[in-house]
């Protein structure tokens, strides 16, 4: 075999360095287009469409996918590899992912979740009980397990908050467990006798933003600057370095 | 000479809907198959739950669902039920897997298995969860071992959700049926009645003529109604003409917020439905997972109750609905898609 010569062999270095650079990119959610990329799943009161759109008009040149179902969430941040990934705090944290940035509001970066029921409901306890599935059907049962004072809670599980109006309506859960600030969602569309108990120490972390990638850095300066209307929209006033 | 052109248009595009609307209220899902779904390798001693479904966009997300929420404890096998599927092929496929539920997507495969279980000599059947068939609240007396989620957006559901953008008030909501669908609108007022909202409703004959359905509308405008919900019963469209010289003229005179159950009934082109309610089937599969873990929890024994669909995606015509009424903006941004 004949040796290569010097000017083909730095050829192929260029060539070799050209296919890392291009693999890193790939594996790091840098898009065809250029874009770094943020995956959000955050369960709101607002449709996915909504806030994709008003995270889109505030963080320019960021390629944006807001998910609406957990699962599809956490396929997608497998397979991408996005740049960052913005969830509630326990979210990033059951995908042992650290968080870069977290918001909270009036200082406190958790929200206390209640109970709604029709009417007075004197316990939890054998009650169906309708709640938003955070993080899968298993890990977030483990989660509200550690929250709630019932043994072996019958949870039946749903993609949206809206969802857990009609689980009060036809009787197929007696109480549902959701954020305080989305109480006035759910009653404002409702004429149903609907009774709010706080759960004394249920408090989940708020929406947090971790880097996954190159470009994670950049997106969190924006993120820090997200106007007042879209941190409100998210639950949030202010997003800090953690 | 516009405005003919115009006219002229217009009935071209009512055409168009019409036969969309037929085509949509016939399958949920007119389209080719644009996805193969494919198991994944079976796991040794894990149990299975066997799917029999068309494979359609709708079955598809359905699937997803429940293969994301149960596949960890189950293998997920799935039949593709087709023209060539007999009755006889779904008893093969239960013999093969022995499956601890069996799920069952769309009428076809419903009547499939509902022959297969009737033909058989077996003494006892696996649980079944129907899904995606229409009227299901005959289910107990049909197949044994069952349990099911109807498929038709209950009208309470779409009521909240139009009251709750709609800048008006809306107690009173009209509605046509046919005959034949007397009981489950009676079982629609009833659930209506739990917000308060009352359900008016005219019915018409099983078959009934453009002029019948004409006259129907028309009292259902005199009747000062707040808004009008059109069901899904491909009855009330089975001509084009009861479209052209019933329903158009009559929802344009009404000038009332018109929800439906079909995404192509709210169309920019043609002013039918101002807002759609429909089934939101990747969430069908999550609440068919919790039948099927209540169903484990249980013994496997399924109680042949029908539950109504907990979850839904929301389509508005904005410029229709503005041009009409105020809308609360800031519940616009709830709605799941728009049509602008």
């Amino acid at each position: 075999m004949e040796a290569s010569s010097p000017a083909i062999r730095t050829t192929r270095r260029l060539w070799l360095l050209c296919l890392a650079v291009a693999l890193s990119l790939v594996g790091h959610g840098v898009r065809a287009d250029g874009r770094v990329s943020l995956y959000v799943y955050l369960p709101l009161d607002v449709s996915p469409r909504a806030l994709a759109k008003g995270l889109g008009a505030s963080l320019p040149g960021v390629a944006i996918t807001v998910f609406g179902r957990y699962k599809d969430f956490e396929k997608a941040t497998e397979i991408d590899h996005p740049d960052a990934v913005m969830s509630l705090r326990p979210v990033l944290e059951a995908r042992n992912l650290r968080p870069a940035l977290q918001a909270s509001i009036g200082g406190k970066s958790s929200e206390t979740y209640v109970a709604m029921t029709v009417g007075y409901l004197r316990t939890l306890s054998g009650k169906p009980i309708g709640a938003v599935d955070l993080m899968g059907r298993k890990d977030t049962a483990r989660f509200f397990a550690g929250f709630l004072s019932v043994k072996d809670p019958k949870v039946i599980w749903v993609t949206k908050t809206e969802d857990l109006l009609p689980l009060l309506q036809f009787q197929t859960a007696e109480a549902v467990l959701l954020p305080k600030r989305s109480v006035g969602s759910l009653k404002s569309k409702s004429s149903l006798d609907l009774t709010v108990t706080d759960l004394a120490s249920f408090e989940v972390g708020l929406p947090a933003l971790a880097f996954t990638g190159p470009g994670g850095s950049a997106i969190g300066d924006g993120v820090r600057r997200l106007p007042r209307d879209l941190n409100l929209l998210i639950g949030v006033d202010r997003w800090q370095l953690e | 000479m516009a405005a003919r052109v115009n006219a002229a248009g217009r009935i071209i595009a009512a055409l168009a809907l019409w036969l969309t609307a037929c085509a949509t209220l016939h399958s949920a899902s007119p389209e080719p198959p644009p996805i193969t779904i494919t198991d994944a390798s079976r796991r040794p001693g894990l149990p299975v739950i066997l799917v029999v479904l068309p494979v359609t966009t709708d079955t598809y997300d359905v699937w997803r669902g429940l293969r994301d929420e149960l596949g960890d404890d189950y293998d997920i096998v799935t039949l593709h039920f087709d023209a060539t599927t007999t009755p006889q092929g779904i008893g093969n496929a239960i013999a093969a897997t022995h499956p601890m539920c069996v799920v069952l997507m769309n009428n076809p495969t419903v009547r499939a298995y509902e022959q297969w279980q009737h033909a058989s000599t077996l003494t006892g059947f696996p649980p079944t969860v129907v899904l995606m068939a229409s009227f299901l609240s005959d289910l107990n007396g049909r197949i044994a071992n069952a349990a099911g989620i109807a498929y038709e957006v209950p009208a309470i559901t779409m009521f909240v959700n139009m009251r709750s953008f709609l800048d008006r008030p809306t107690r009173r909501i009209g509605v046509v049926y046919r005959q034949p669908l007397h009981t489950f609108i009676e079982n629609q007022r009833t659930l209506a009645a739990i917000e308060n909202i009352e359900l008016v409703p005219f019915a018409v004959g099983a078959h009934p003529s453009t002029r019948e359905l004409d006259s129907a509308l028309r009292r259902l405008r005199a009747a000062k109604v707040d808004a009008i919900w059109v069901p899904n019963d491909n009855g009330l469209f089975a001509t084009r003409d009861q479209l052209v010289h019933a329903w158009l003229p009559n929802l344009k005179a009404a000038k009332l917020p018109v929800a439906v159950g079909v995404r192509a009934l709210v169309n920019a082109q043609v002013p039918f439905g101002t807002f759609a309610v429909v089934p939101d089937h990747e969430a069908m599969g999550v609440q068919a997972a919790n039948m099927i873990v209540d169903l484990a929890s249980s013994g496997w024994h399924a109680d042949g109750k029908v539950a109504l669909p907990i979850s839904v995606k929301t389509i508005l015509n904005v410029p229709l609905a503005r041009e009409l009424y105020r809308l609360r903006e800031d519940q616009v941004s709830r709605l799941d898609f728009v049509v602008q």
